[in-house]
């Protein structure tokens, strides 16, 4: 019962994340853009809020990994695993909203921009992650060198973030650590946006690591003989 | 077809795969629940 309230709400809340991107917020232009405003602008509202979901979720992998090292307890690796795999579809939509937006503003779907590059990197680096866990058979080593290796991955995060920082960039810096360069209805669109994908983020979480645990559960009561 | 069509697809694109997963992701758990006392009965 709890499960339903909780996915109504996350419908009602995208439905009206949806109208305030298409209808409530005018069609606008970034300050670093030169053409006239344009649609093309609310992808933003998919494209920031889906950067800041990879960045939780591969945070979160981090912190899984980090108790799983500390405290050995497989609950905390199999969070690390499922929040790695979200973090990877949420940086896949980052990359295309992104190069969509691109194409608009730039011309071109990709130009090896600093942001660009570095989001690809990190991409790349989870994936290397969920592709070597693959690779080893046994569960207590797997956990154990997967982690060790989040822990080296976890640098992409804040490279691809500060890297409009370190680089000449042409990507719009529309939030600082010191200021937000935005009108009010940009800004309340962008939150209820942000609170829509976090809803289908934590749920998505949390059905992901059921899955993963009942997974592992299999694969123990095979290995005591049940199977 | 306009930029607003274009999102508004990709939206709709976007939205439908999660949802599909929902739907996917619901039925894996279904199907592993009942290995899972499949194999609690068998011991």
């Amino acid at each position: 019962m709890r499960d339903k309230i909780y996915l109504a709400v996350t419908f009602i809340v995208n439905i009206i994340a949806l109208y305030m991107m298409f209808i409530y917020s005018p069609p606008l232009t970034l300050e670093t853009e030169v053409q006239a405003p344009s649609d093309i602008f609310r992808i933003f509202y998919v494209h920031f809020p889906s950067a800041l979901m990879s960045y939780l979720a591969f945070s979160i992998t981090f912190t899984g990994s980090i108790l799983y090292l500390l405290k050995k307890k497989f609950k905390w690796d199999t969070m690390a695993v499922a929040s790695a795999k979200l973090g990877l579809v949420f940086c896949a939509i980052t990359l295309m909203t992104g190069s969509i937006w691109a194409e608009n503003a730039w011309g071109v779907y990709w130009n090896w921009d600093p942001r660009e590059t570095t989001t690809l990197i990190l991409f790349l680096a989870y994936l290397a992650y969920l592709t070597y866990r693959m690779a080893i058979v046994d569960l207590e080593r797997r956990a154990k060198l997967s982690s060790v290796l989040v822990v080296i991955a976890i640098a992409c995060v804040p490279l691809s973030y500060a890297s409009v920082l370190f680089w000449q960039t042409l990507h719009p810096m529309v939030i600082t650590l010191t200021e937000v360069r935005m009108g009010v209805t940009v800004t309340q669109t962008l939150l209820v946006s942000i609170l829509g994908q976090m809803l289908i983020f934590i749920y998505m979480l949390y059905v992901t690591i059921k899955a993963e645990n009942l997974t592992e559960k299999i694969a123990f009561l095979k290995a005591r003989g049940g199977g | 077809m306009g930029v607003l069509e274009t999102l508004l697809g990709f939206s709709i694109i976007v939205w439908g795969l999660v949802f599909i997963y929902f739907l996917w992701i619901h039925d894996q758990i279904k199907k592993l629940d009942e290995t899972v006392r499949k194999l609690e009965e068998k011991e």
